[in-house]
């Protein structure tokens, strides 16, 4: 008999607990929604909202229904990025950051309902929830989505890593070199993510550096797979921020950059 | 082995066809996948051949008349095909019982429920009922194979076929005629049922191994031609010449250039094209592949039971073959050899790295009955235990043990391949650690009545991973409006489908990033998105 019988019985037991936790643990869509249509009655104009899990579409249902007009955040990967006031909605089973540690950031409101929460947060250092670099003289704007020269080009979009997103730059090195600079205030902190998209990770076809130059200069190792990674530069005494991306004797590196300005 | 009584086919009979009464009804919501809608149209097409036939019998056999109704989707022999159309001939064009989808579906879902009824009899015949129902019910409660099972496919019809090759070839004495005709049909089915020589001759080494190994010590003692060549069984000839001979007579396709077509389906196979896959967070779109991915997978899709039972099975046989093989038995009875053989060589082949992986655990189902019967067998004197003679308190063990999955893929229905189990903590588990859940477009069903109550007439559908075919399908059953019309294109469209899957991670991006866009509808499992539905505003 030895271990069979401890074996069989113990797996059948954790196999029914953890039916029962994951069956009890299930957001309930109603709940969801409820708590999204009651930020509805105290949202400002220009509120960002997110949700986590990012995967989580019924959040963006709810979403899409009682909060049209807001810009969402795409998940965590979107959260690398400052915000002046974000509407954070989270389920028991994916608790995210808590932004209420840093440095600037206060907890506004919080609304906690069976297993679901929201918190809004405001940054009183955030200066631009989404930073636009610069290719030459050429310089991302709004309105302006594309750039590009014989180095490259650089793109405001959805960036996606393999299921999840982020809104940011993607950006495609066409030559050995490719620089952009940021444009801020001097003395200002650039801060944010970086590294490959899932299609860049896919076709890499060599070796890359990646460095930062503000205030100094900072290397940036990439993961070996898709996703942001965290950085954080002061500007230079001109306010600009440098990404330089090198890659070792290979063309069309597609990377990702996610960030925005605090003071 | 043991013989099989009446009243052991008699439950195998029942087993059978109650679990096909509850696959029948299970696919009344599950969605039709790409693949079943090309199935669809090939079953089409290849009745046409037959009405050829009966009308005029010598011009069906010219060349240019097979290339006419043969031709398409001629990657896959026709066996299931075929039976798609004459259920499809039969159910719904002449009888009117069914809808086309369902009667497409029937003998997948027959096959399905004939692969429990034979796991029962491979479990009653290596131990007996309680094992036989065992292995059944694991494997009926396994959330995947009830997915497959329910397709229009030839992936849970293969698994049968193997299954039934290897009861064949285990029940094969007297019957060696039936065992080539039953690999006949088996390769007829799909091409895994190719490597099964190659696990009758790693059995047929290992039942001989003492006598190889032997002839060449005497060889070398002695100076003589010591080794000999054990005798080639008579079923080697009837597997290898009516296997081949079954399959060639049931594909017309083959007939006007059989070396040169059964030369390109080879090499299509060899060298099939790789579909995304997205594990541990990453998509996996072209090889190396990672060795372990058979294994996750069957770990975090198999409910924890089976798996826990499956590994002390496994574990449990490996070391009575490596007894034998330290102390030089010869047992008469290679059963065990042959069971762990049927379980690991499928396994292994995908744990290959170059191997295409995509759609789940399909590629390898045809190992899972062999697992739950080894599983079965180590679960036995557990439940002898617990039972202590007591006859009655066999079964409520036995339904105890096979819960878990049962629960799993009730959970997970009608969106099966993407079920997750405890391991991983179920469908919200999988998808935090970034696993797969869906493949093949599938998922859009629950989504059309929707459409169909708000569209405006003759609007235009962007469908994602729900293909053409499929499309049509839903229309002519009556799922989808006659008038909708669909797209590739997504700036003609009003509504939008993106699955949730790695190679609609674009998709889903494309149509967020519309100003038009909004999302309306999201089908999903326990909170988990499978597809979300957009429409154009306005529209």
């Amino acid at each position: 008999m030895n271990l069979r019988f401890p074996l069989m019985i113990g797996a059948v037991l954790t196999a029914l607990a953890l039916q029962a936790w994951t069956g009890l643990t299930i957001p309930s869509k109603s709940a969801q929604s409820a708590l999204v249509s009651a930020v509805a009655a105290t949202v400002q104009p220009g509120d960002e909202v997110a949700y986590l899990p990012g995967w989580e579409q019924q959040w963006a249902l709810s979403i899409a229904r009682h909060l049209p007009d807001h810009t969402q955040r795409l998940g965590r990967d979107d959260l690398l990025r400052p915000f002046d006031r974000l509407w954070l909605f989270e389920s028991a089973d994916s608790p995210g950051p808590d932004f209420a540690l840093q440095p600037g950031v206060r907890v506004l409101e919080e609304v906690v309902k069976g297993g679901l929460s929201v918190r809004l947060y405001e940054q009183q250092r955030a200066l631009e929830p989404l930073a636009y670099p610069q290719l030459k003289k050429c310089r991302l704007t709004k309105a302006q989505r594309r750039c590009s020269d014989a180095s490259g080009r650089i793109q405001t979009t959805e960036l996606a890593f393999d299921g999840r997103f982020a809104w940011g730059q993607k950006i495609t090195v066409k030559s050995d070199v490719m620089t952009l600079i940021f444009q801020g205030e001097p003395g200002a902190t650039l801060i944010g993510g970086m590294g490959w998209t899932g299609h860049g990770v896919r076709h890499a076809k060599g070796g890359v550096s990646v460095q930062w130059q503000g205030s100094q200069a900072s290397g940036h190792a990439l993961a070996s797979r898709a996703g942001l990674k965290p950085f954080r530069v002061v500007s230079n005494s001109q306010g600009q921020v440098q990404l330089k991306i090198t890659l070792n004797n290979w063309k069309d590196g597609e990377f990702a950059v996610s960030s925005g300005w605090v003071k | 082995m043991n013989t099989f009584s009446a009243a052991n086919r008699r439950v195998a009979g029942v087993l059978g066809l109650a679990y096909m009464l509850a696959l029948l009804l299970a696919q009344t919501q599950t969605g039709v996948t790409r693949d079943e809608g090309y199935y669809f149209k090939a079953a089409r097409e290849y009745s046409g051949w037959f009405r050829v036939l009966v009308q005029d019998p010598k011009r069906a056999f010219t060349a240019k008349e097979i290339d006419r109704h043969w031709s398409y989707n001629h990657e896959h022999p026709v066996l299931m095909k075929v039976l798609f159309a004459a259920s499809n001939g039969l159910f719904h064009e002449a009888l009117g019982l069914s809808s086309e989808v369902t009667a497409m579906r029937l003998p997948g879902i027959v096959m399905s429920a004939l692969g429990v009824a034979l796991t029962f009899l491979l479990g009653v015949g290596l131990c007996g009922p309680a094992v036989g129902w065992l292995a059944a019910l694991f494997l009926a409660t396994s959330p995947r194979y009830f997915y497959h099972g329910q397709m229009a496919c030839f992936d849970s019809a293969v698994t049968t076929m193997w299954l039934a090759v290897a009861l064949a070839w285990l029940y094969r004495e007297g019957h060696h005629f039936r065992l080539g005709v039953v690999f006949g049909l088996a390769i007829a089915t799909k091409h895994n049922v190719l490597f099964f020589p190659i696990l009758l001759l790693c059995h047929w080494l290992w039942i001989h191994r003492e006598r190889i190994v032997g002839g060449f010590r005497a060889g070398r003692a002695d100076g003589a031609d010591g080794w000999v060549l054990p005798s080639i069984p008579w079923w080697v000839f009837f597997m290898g010449l009516i296997g081949p001979l079954v399959f060639l007579l049931h594909w017309p396709y083959l007939w006007p250039d059989p070396v040169g077509r059964i030369g390109w389906y080879f090499g299509f196979h060899l060298h099939h094209e790789h579909y995304p896959v997205r594990y541990f967070g990453q998509s996996l779109w072209s090889p190396p592949f990672p060795r372990g991915f058979p294994f996750v997978m069957w770990a975090i899709t198999l409910s924890l039971p089976l798996v826990v039972a499956m590994v002390g099975g496994l574990v449990e046989a490996l070391r009575r073959l490596g007894s034998d093989l330290w102390w030089g038995h010869q047992p008469t009875d290679a059963r065990t050899a042959f069971m762990v053989l049927n379980l690991l060589i499928p396994v292994v082949l995908i744990a290959s790295p170059s191997v295409p992986i995509f759609g789940g655990t399909k590629h390898w189902m045809n190992a899972l009955p062999f697992g739950c019967v080894l599983a079965a067998q180590f679960c036995l004197p557990v439940i002898l235990r617990l039972a202590n003679n007591r006859r009655a308190l066999i079964a409520p063990l036995i339904a105890v043990i096979v819960l878990p999955g049962a629960l799993s893929t009730l959970r997970a229905h009608p969106h099966g391949i993407g079920a997750y189990t405890e391991l991983v903590g179920g469908l919200r588990g999988a998808a935090d650690l970034g696993f797969q859940r869906q493949f093949w477009g599938g998922a859009s069903r629950p989504l059309l009545e929707k459409i169909n109550t708000e569209a405006r007439q003759g609007a235009v559908i962007f469908c994602d991973r729900t293909n053409e075919d499929t499309f049509l399908a839903y229309q002519r059953d009556g799922l989808l409006r006659s008038d909708l019309r669909f797209t590739l294109q997504m700036g003609k469209a009003h509504w939008w489908f993106a699955f949730h899957q790695p190679d609609s991670d674009w998709v889903l991006s494309a149509i967020r990033m519309r100003r038009d866009s909004s999302l309306v509808a999201v089908e999903d499992l326990e909170g988990v998105p499978m597809v979300s539905l957009y429409k154009r505003k306005g529209s």
